[in-house]
């Protein structure tokens, strides 16, 4: 024993000459490259799956190295088109929280840790706040990560596409047109994750009272086809949970609220909303994986707990998770068809979700699941036949389209 | 010419042949010259081949609109009240590229998917025009 290196008394994972290194791949390297760090990275990256003697669709996991420095996780499945991912860790936005539990389980799964702590925290409302132009100078470049900036400073800015409603009304526009949805169907949709904002003691908007269909319509458009009503909160706080074996988690306080199924992917073309070819986000991929890992249906999902970054971003969730065709997802909402509400066929966003709860950046949902698995979900708890729900979904939505799906059991 | 508050680009390794030729008041589009895929303006590799070997080849600019927006309430640094309203079109051009601009000469009421569209440039600074999209003419 010495003072300059530690006696490690922990345990470590028998992890000795399971894993190997097969491709590599470099630049030159210079003083002045003349190409962007996306260049750089696909360059180098190309070069280390071709040096494996690999295609770049048998990658399914992505690592982004650094985060938040140069050839972003985005921009390299960009170009590499890999929907097909099972496994990717990068900026993530609002689908960080879901990669978050998914790299928790990964890990616990390799035994290299025991108890992982999966956080995040916003002073959305006090300090960034969307609409106020000068705290939010220069936070779309930074918020992307690595050479999106460029995509954000050439394409996005000087054409007054700043802001994430900028991005996603052209989708919803697109939604309305092929699939016939309605304003009135978003409208159903804000109105329900009020109705349970109002039972929440944690709801920032508890005390405003109901928000109608027609308040919704009555709204301004602040950018069409977005009404005010689809615009999530903006709000300070933080959450945070912990993840462990199901072993572990039999010894400790509370009845154990299991993974039974997980799955993070991203849109085709995801860092560029402008050549897209179809309006479906991460979903597509992440609910089937999230199923078939499961080994559950859409039937057996008694509620669900959807990233409503906007309102559409929880609609266009729907007909993916297998609640509604896509035409179907709108109808599904309203009122009169008792699907969505506390006291329906499976209740949606039952803390009132970032629309009506708190914008905490998706971590609020998860908290809420786990409440509601474990019975604690107060005015709010969803029971089916007198017993409490047994399996509920909760999923992230980053920009520009990520989906992360997680199936939750007690 | 009047301050001009907008933000401008900063023309990249990848699409400052755009921004060279949009100042000429040229629409040039960027090809993949393994593939002739199209490829983004910002994108360095072509997503159906891997490429990094790029063409770039003018286009007339004509289109139809793929979807859109309307801003009603500004966003945008350096954006005015006086801008608004305004309309965003994504455009699926004849030849199968997309592309993005502003869409001008069109009242809100009038923008539809499917609409035909024409892009040109417009100067607005000494160093750089803008595509813009206008309804084509008939």
């Amino acid at each position: 024993m010495v003072a300059w290196q530690a006696e490690v008394t922990w345990p470590l994972p028998d992890w000795k000459d399971k894993f190997a290194i097969v491709g590599i791949g470099e630049t030159k390297y210079t003083r002045r490259s003349g190409v962007s760090t996306t260049a750089l990275g696909l360059e180098a990256c190309k070069k280390a799956v071709d040096d494996a003697g690999l295609s770049v669709k048998d990658i399914d996991g992505f690592i982004e190295g650094w985060a938040g420095m140069g050839a972003s996780n985005e921009e390299i499945q960009n170009a590499f088109e890999m929907p097909h991912l099972v496994f990717s860790r990068g900026f993530g936005g609002g689908v960080s929280i879901i990669q978050g539990l998914q790299t928790a389980m990964g890990f616990l799964a390799a035994g290299l840790c025991n108890y992982v702590l999966v956080t995040v925290a916003t002073n959305g409302s006090s300090e960034f706040r969307a609409t106020n132009l000068e705290t939010n100078a220069g936070v779309p470049m930074m918020m992307q990560g690595g050479d999106l900036s460029y995509m954000m400073g050439n394409w996005f800015s000087p054409f007054g596409m700043e802001g994430t409603s900028l991005w996603y009304t052209h989708v919803c526009q697109r939604y309305m047109h092929d699939f016939g949805l309605e304003h009135r169907h978003l409208g159903a949709l804000a109105s329900t994750f009020r109705s349970h904002a109002l039972l929440n003691d944690n709801a920032m908007t508890r005390d405003k009272g109901p928000l109608s269909i027609e308040d919704y319509l009555n709204s301004p458009i602040l950018v069409d086809p977005f009404h005010r009503w689809n615009y999530s909160l903006q709000s300070d706080g933080g959450g945070a949970f912990i993840v462990t074996t199901a072993e572990r988690a039999k010894a400790l306080k509370h009845p154990p609220v299991y993974i039974m199924g997980i799955g993070v992917s991203h849109p085709t073309k995801p860092n560029n909303i402008y050549t897209r070819r179809e309006v479906w986000w991460g979903h597509k991929w992440a609910a089937p994986m999230a199923y078939k890992m499961a080994g559950v249906t859409v039937d057996d999902i008694e509620f669900a707990e959807l990233y409503d970054g906007y309102i559409f971003v929880a609609l266009i969730q729907i007909a993916p998770l297998g609640f509604a065709t896509p035409e179907g997802a709108g109808p599904f909402c309203m009122p009169e068809e008792n699907n969505i509400q506390l006291g329906g066929k499976v209740p949606f966003n039952t803390h009132g979700g970032l629309c009506s709860q708190a914008h905490i950046l998706g971590v609020n949902h998860v908290c809420e699941a786990v409440k509601q698995l474990r019975g604690q979900a107060g005015a709010a708890q969803v029971k089916h036949n007198g017993k409490n729900a047994e399996i509920g979904i909760v999923t992230g939505a980053g920009d520009l389209g990520d989906g992360g799906v997680a199936i939750l059991r007690r | 010419m009047v301050e001009y508050t907008k933000p401008l680009p900063t023309p990249t390794h990848e699409d400052k042949e755009f921004w060279f030729a949009a100042k000429r008041h040229e629409f040039l589009l960027k090809k993949c010259h393994d593939c002739g895929a199209w490829v983004w303006f910002t994108d360095p590799m072509c997503t159906e081949c891997q490429s990094m070997q790029m063409d770039w080849v003018p286009s007339p600019g004509k289109g139809t609109v793929f979807t859109y927006n309307i801003v009603y309430r500004n966003f945008t640094r350096g954006f005015t009240d006086e801008d608004l309203p305004y309309i965003n079109a994504i455009v699926d051009l004849d030849e199968g590229a997309r592309m993005f601009a502003n869409l001008v000469e069109c009242k809100p009421e009038d923008v539809k998917i499917g609409m035909p569209v024409e892009l040109f440039f417009e100067d607005v600074t000494e160093e750089f025009a803008l595509p813009r999209f206008r309804p084509a003419k008939a």
